[in-house]
């Protein structure tokens, strides 16, 4: 199943870039994270870090595939959980003013989480359906770096496991990051 | 551009309404060990009701945290009770002994931090009052030594 997946989700990300055109940029950003409730609810968020690779398609639609890898823990112990997310993701970009642009963004990926506790000797992993969605304000330069700050939510729907839990409820995972990334330019419309 | 607009609107209330299906499903407390989490999440409720799981037979597993800590195990031995973590999420609940303290400990003293415990006892409710709000929670009575396994 996780493999039928992953070669779903690899097609999509190497057949998209045949439909694009000549604009295209990078993403690199940073942010806090925060996980909420359910089976993560003792956690802490640390970090969400990552990149992604965006082509014009029309207009001011852009789409393109990102990887992001978000880290959480538990204060005062050895439980960590790393999640790794590749993902697609299309964004449209609002010209608010023309040093500012609002830039919604909704993805689908597959979420991998790596749950630990080296003091146990405990590792396992778990997956699952990650679609998010993203806003990001954008400030414009003339310049082919440009900074915006970010918003993301990712839902992450884990995949039956019934030795990882019986319960529907904790196969929800709810992730938020608030931060800072750059953006780097290249080609013309 | 409104179709990409309606686009996102659609996937957003998809988003959303996934997330809201979340109720558990009735589950058999005593057919398969049950990981502590799911036990705690699942074996709660309101104090104006009886809840299904209260006063019944429940299959428990997981780690015993302190365990090499001797004063620790003095505390458990003298409270006749001991605790049952979740080492993937930290979760855990309080199991009470009350039958074979003496056999139950016996064993309990051979068990080792990574050790993964398998007990069979009662799950009996307990009140905790959070704010204004009334709740039951849950907690393990262990009565026989026979109920207690390690790494099956």
């Amino acid at each position: 199943m996780i493999k039928k997946n992953i070669c779903l989700l690899l097609f999509v990300l190497f057949t998209m870039p045949a439909f694009a055109q000549q604009e295209k940029y990078i993403n690199v950003d940073i942010g806090l994270l925060q996980v909420h409730q359910d089976f993560f609810k003792l956690y802490d968020g640390v970090f969400d870090l990552g990149a992604n690779y965006n082509r014009l398609l029309f207009s001011s639609f852009y789409a393109g595939v990102d990887f992001h890898l978000g880290y959480i823990h538990r204060k005062n112990t050895t439980g960590r959980t790393s999640i790794y997310k590749p993902g697609i993701i299309f964004n449209y970009h609002i010209l608010v003013t023309q040093k500012f642009a609002v830039i919604p963004q909704a993805r689908l990926g597959y979420a991998f989480l790596s749950l630990s506790n080296n003091e146990f000797n405990y590792r396992e992993m778990q997956s699952g359906w990650n679609p998010g969605a993203e806003i990001r304000l954008l400030w414009k330069r003339d310049r082919p770096i440009e900074f915006y700050g970010f918003g993301r939510f990712d839902y992450i729907y884990l995949t039956k496991d019934e030795a990882f839990t019986k319960l529907n409820s904790y196969r929800h995972v709810y992730l938020t990051s608030f931060g800072l990334g750059i953006q780097i330019k290249s080609g013309k419309k | 551009m409104n179709r990409i607009s309606y686009t996102l609107t659609l996937f957003a209330i998809v988003l959303i309404l996934s997330g809201c299906t979340k109720e558990d499903a009735p589950i058999v407390l005593n057919e398969d060990y049950l990981q502590v989490a799911d036990a705690l999440q699942y074996c709660q409720g309101s104090c104006t009701e009886t809840l299904l799981w209260e006063g019944n037979e429940i299959l428990l597993k997981g780690h015993i945290p302190n365990i090499e800590d001797d004063s620790v195990m003095q505390d458990y031995y003298a409270g006749s009770r001991f605790y049952l973590s979740d080492i993937r999420n930290g979760m855990f609940l309080e199991v009470r002994v009350e039958g074979e303290k003496d056999a139950v400990f016996e064993i309990l003293y051979t068990v080792s931090k990574q050790d993964m415990v398998f007990i069979r006892g009662t799950a009996e409710s307990l009140i905790v009052n959070e704010g204004n709000e009334c709740l039951k929670g849950l907690i393990i009575e262990l009565v026989l030594s026979e109920d207690i396994k390690i790494n099956l």
